[in-house]
């Protein structure tokens, strides 16, 4: 459980020679990032009571991921070891931010309902993670549908997760109301901790029905 | 002059309890799950999130209010507190594994992970936007760090005690640490009118 | 490692650092300068729909940039003096921007007030960093609709149970939100004839 994120990420990856099928696989389901390696909780939290803008969230996880693992992979052999890990986060800050400038010159909507979240996506372990894990010791073409898949992966279990949150606490489902008058919100539910919870609930339910899976593999 | 010193204190005891980083605004998940098993990890942590708050809130505004604005540099804020962060973690690291091998052991080897701990970043743009002095901002970065250290000393407690109990399978590890957090993050939503 | 290849690995990585960072820096820097007006004008067009919503005259359906530039030509004159901004009407009503600090950042609101200054007209706001779903439906429309035509100070209530004329429903779970939308209301209710008075005449 949490790979980069509880011990010190001492060694570069080994090559990995899966083919891209299998790191498609691997990155939605079986290494899912949330649900198995259990990284990026933090924007899983502020993201998830609205679906519209988890949807957004998600999307957006999709370009930084993928590019920048990209990015990182062409630049593994000029990286020093000892500050890979900032030049890693320069390299997703500077990418966040230049669509986040994209953004306000020409769709300046989206980028207001995104403005909040620009920290967030650049300080997303699973950005950072999948740089450390996969880019720095594979090929970036391969990097790049690694970083791809896991936040598609990790989108998906968002997805899940804000449909309950939205659904149950604002009785809406992206701003269109569902639930009738007879419905009380669950304000928790909008709440951080309604998150925490929600997604609590996932992982014990994820982990029940795949627990015994891995061994027959 | 009165008034000043209370409001240092003010901000710094609302930094720990009712602005925690950690259970008001949900920053710093991610090493709060991962590495508060025990006690004595967390305390680590704990440490070496605080030493690097306290630094780097200084730091950055001293890079924010003498470098950045007399340039017109604001827009750059969030690359240049990156690499500040970046920069005093890696030379801090360096310091002190030349310094104590026990200090390492014990704090060193937490510090890479801060460098994406995203309460750090968090703390540093608040002190921005909350237009902080310098000493106002010591005061906000200790007590912050304090705050975050509290709440995964909490965690690692309840998970050690924990231990014991049966919590039934998929729920252990990551499932039972997210409905404890949860649970203390409504707690400490109990305390957000204590401190105006 | 001998010490001589230690030394050389040290500033292989200082100098990979600066350039780096020195590329990073320079990218966002141009990004930044080549967008800079298009983001101004974009800034400008969400200004005025809030100056326009908050005197009422923003119509019920979507319009685009255009028209709110044209509404906003047609009726409103404004009016600057050092950084204070003051948005006359027409019609002798006023529009004052004003800033509030909320849980996540500053909020970027406009009131609008009556030519008595007494009562308002609405409230709108320009920008805010608050916490989506939460703090950020101070946005929406029902909210805002609260304050017209009530005369201040304004107090917030729980949301949801109704009050007399001079409170407001708050937003469950977005306290600190909904308490700095209380303060720059009435802060500017206080400080509005100063604020005509010096802008008119200075």
């Amino acid at each position: 459980m949490g790979s980069c994120c509880s011990k010190k990420c001492d060694n570069k990856p080994s090559m990995n020679t899966n083919s891209p099928r299998e790191i498609i696989f691997n990155g939605i389901f079986k290494n899912n990032p949330i649900l198995i390696q259990v990284l990026g909780i933090c924007s899983t939290l502020a993201v998830t009571n609205v679906l519209k803008n988890t949807v957004v969230m998600g999307v957006a996880l999709i370009f930084v991921c993928s590019f920048s693992s990209f990015i990182v992979s062409l630049l593994r052999k000029l990286i020093p070891s000892r500050v890979r890990m900032m030049a890693e986060i320069l390299i997703i800050a500077t990418g966040v931010i230049l669509v986040d400038i994209m953004l306000k010159a020409h769709i300046p909507e989206v980028s207001r309902e995104l403005g909040p979240f620009v920290g967030l996506i650049i300080t997303n372990c699973i950005v950072m993670g999948r740089c450390e894990a996969y880019a720095l010791g594979n090929s970036p073409f391969k990097s790049m549908i690694d970083g791809a898949a896991n936040a598609v992966g990790y989108a998906l279990v968002l997805v899940v997760i804000a449909v309950i949150r939205e659904l149950l606490g604002s009785g809406s489902l992206w701003g269109v109301q569902i639930m009738g008058d007879w419905w009380t919100n669950w304000s928790i539910m909008v709440m951080a901790p309604g998150g925490f919870f929600v997604l609590a609930v996932m992982l014990w339910i994820v982990k029940g029905i795949f627990k015994e899976e891995p061994e027959n593999g | 002059m009165d008034n000043i010193v209370l409001s240092w204190f003010t901000i710094f005891f609302s930094a720990i309890f009712t602005q925690n980083v950690l259970l008001t605004y949900y920053l710093g998940m991610c090493p709060f799950l991962g590495a508060s098993r025990e006690v004595k990890t967390a305390a680590g942590l704990g440490t070496a999130v605080t030493l690097v708050m306290a630094c780097t809130t200084a730091l950055n505004w001293l890079v924010y209010y003498y470098i950045l604005i007399p340039l017109n540099l604001e827009y750059l804020r969030f690359i240049i507190f990156i690499i500040v962060i970046a920069a005093f973690v890696q030379i801090a690291e360096i310091v002190i594994e030349r310094i104590s091998e026990k200090l390492y052991l014990a704090l060193g080897i937490f510090l890479p992970l801060i460098t994406v701990n995203c309460a750090i970043l968090g703390v540093c743009l608040f002190m921005v936007i909350r237009e902080y002095t310098f000493v106002t901002t010591c005061f906000y970065g200790v007590g912050s760090g304090l705050g975050w250290m509290l709440a995964i000393l909490a965690m690692a407690g309840i998970r050690q005690k924990m231990v014991k109990s049966k919590v039934p399978g998929p729920l252990a590890g990551a499932g039972i640490s997210l409905i404890i957090a949860g649970i203390m993050a409504i707690s400490f939503m109990g305390l957000a009118g204590v401190i105006k | 490692m001998s010490g001589k290849s230690k030394m050389k690995q040290g500033i292989y990585t200082v100098i990979f650092m600066v350039v780096i960072t020195a590329i990073c820096v320079a990218g966002v820097s141009w990004l930044h300068h080549k967008s800079l007006k298009k983001i101004t004008m974009n800034n400008d067009m969400f200004a005025r729909e809030a100056v326009l919503e908050a005197a009422g005259l923003l119509p019920k359906n979507r319009v685009n940039a255009e028209d709110i530039s044209d509404i906003f030509q047609k009726n409103v004159i404004e009016k600057k003096l050092d950084d204070k901004v003051l948005y006359i009407l027409k019609n002798g009503n006023y529009v004052i921007p004003v800033i509030g600090i909320g849980l996540w950042g500053k909020i970027y609101g406009v009131v609008g007030l009556e030519n008595n200054l007494k009562i308002l007209t609405g409230v709108s706001f320009i920008k805010n960093e608050e916490t989506p779903g939460l703090g950020a439906r101070i946005t929406e429309k029902w909210f805002c609709r609260q304050f017209n035509g009530k005369e201040g100070p304004m107090t917030f209530i729980a949301e949801g149970t109704k009050g007399n004329d001079r409170e407001f429903d708050g937003i469950t779970g977005a306290t600190i939100t909904t308490r700095a939308v209380q303060e720059m209301v009435n802060r500017t209710l206080i400080d509005a004839p100063g604020i005509v008075r010096e802008v008119n005449d200075g």
